[in-house]
């Protein structure tokens, strides 16, 4: 039976194309959520040597290419996909580091403007507004989106990986918060 | 001053911002930031803003913003400590320790955007299939009518009808224009065209085989007029679809 269901946990994630969440998943697999890790699992042993893999992201689960055939996929798209620039790649760690921020607090740190890549970020989905700060003005506070743990690979915000100096520049934030 | 220091290869691109221009200059002086030499990374910050002024590059405000933090740390090293310097303490006394904190701030970020670089590389080469539209699959009900057709859908299916525009304007001759159709004008041509063909007509139809330009505009000004009213409605089947132009129900038997 559990081979059933990881015939149908297969054919979900080839039609979810994106990430699917693993109670999702357990709904409609009517599984408890452990076994649909367990049989995830299995099915990621599965495509161990495809083209195709499953992997963990977003809180759920994802069906994708493999790195080692992106060139014969972007042949097939004609086109290579695009990098975030320096700016913007800067910008991303702080939102995904310090989030929730403002964009004021994201220029005291970087030293410049930084509305175009804010907006661009927003525009590919990376960030998100997710509330105003209590302070003048109520400014926007930015967050990641899903997408950005999908687009990094990441199966949550714990997975990002540790500041060299995180608890300093924790210690460091509250001291000039005043 | 060091002259080896001076020749440099600039990549503007290169520099993010006014702190990412001045790490670079303290790693290439093996500066240790805690302990800045003011009056050599000053200099060298400035003759590089001097630099890119002499290439006409733009220099942005921020670059002056922190050129002139420079200057005033610097001058305040060189003056006795004043009575609230006295109290702090030895770290809090020195000038150059905001800067130094601001610093070691941006090069924290500035590494993780590397160690995320590196992980969009490693995600770059990743695809993902596009979610199937689930609607598309659902069967279409009644009218047809899209749902959320845009003013720039409209637009667009303007622009279609502009390509086929006969340029009315080509001559050099400067005429000047007369109001050849007023949108009062069209707005009741358009709703008598619509009652002809029983309250439906695609937004093509709504023109000449070869109008000009003058007329497409007022036309679409006068669609827009009856659209605010909500007088007509239009609708689109699927996307980049033909559009069609109903009148509203109360209006049918009008």
């Amino acid at each position: 039976m559990l081979e059933e269901r990881k015939n149908a946990l297969e054919a979900l994630l080839f039609v979810a194309g994106g990430p699917l969440d693993v109670r999702q998943a357990a709904m409609l697999l009517e599984l408890p959520p452990d076994t649909v890790e367990e049989i995830a699992q299995r099915l990621m042993d599965d495509y161990a040597a495809g083209g195709l893999q499953i992997v963990p992201v977003a809180g759920g689960y994802q069906m994708c290419t493999r790195n080692e055939v992106a060139d014969y996929i972007e042949r097939l798209l004609a086109h290579e996909r695009g990098r975030l620039s320096r700016a913007a790649m800067e910008t991303m760690a702080i939102i995904a580091y310090k989030q929730p921020i403002t964009r004021a607090e994201i220029e005291a740190i970087r030293g410049v403007n930084c509305d175009g890549v804010i907006e661009r970020l927003s525009l590919y989905r990376l960030i998100k507004a997710v509330g105003r700060k209590d302070t003048v003005g109520r400014p926007i506070l930015y967050g990641t989106t899903e997408e950005f743990l999908r687009y990094f690979g990441f199966n949550g915000l714990n997975d990002l990986p540790p500041l060299p100096e995180e608890k300093e520049a924790g210690d460091e934030k509250e001291a000039t918060d005043e | 001053m060091d002259l080896s220091e001076n020749v440099c290869i600039i990549r503007l691109d290169d520099f993010e911002g006014p702190l990412d221009l001045l790490l670079h200059l303290i790693n290439r002086s093996e500066m240790d930031i805690q302990n800045l030499q003011m009056t050599r990374i000053t200099t060298q910050y400035l003759d590089f803003i001097r630099l890119m002024e002499e290439l006409n590059i733009n220099v942005a405000a921020e670059f002056l913003v922190v050129a002139a933090e420079l200057l005033r740390i610097k001058s305040k090293m060189l003056l006795p400590p004043d009575k609230e310097d006295l109290q702090m303490s030895e770290d809090e006394a020195d000038p150059r320790q905001a800067l130094a904190a601001r610093l070691m701030e941006y090069k924290l970020y500035k590494e993780a955007a590397q160690a995320m670089s590196a992980r969009e590389e490693e995600w770059r080469g990743v695809f993902v299939r596009h979610p199937l539209e689930l609607e598309e699959l659902r069967p279409s009900v009644g009218t047809g009518i899209a749902d959320g057709l845009s003013v720039f859908d409209l637009l667009e299916a303007f622009q279609r009808v502009l390509v086929n525009a006969v340029d009315d304007e080509t001559d050099n001759e400067q005429k000047i224009a007369r109001d050849e159709v007023t949108v009062e004008q069209r707005v009741n041509l358009v709703l008598a065209k619509l009652h002809r063909s029983d309250g439906r007509i695609s937004f093509r139809h709504l023109f000449s085989d070869r109008p000009a330009r003058r007329e497409i505009i007022v036309t679409l000004l006068a669609i827009l007029e009856l659209i605010r009213k909500r007088r007509i409605m239009a609708a689109q089947e699927k996307c980049f679809g033909e559009i069609e132009i109903f009148l509203c129900e109360e209006y049918v038997n009008a």
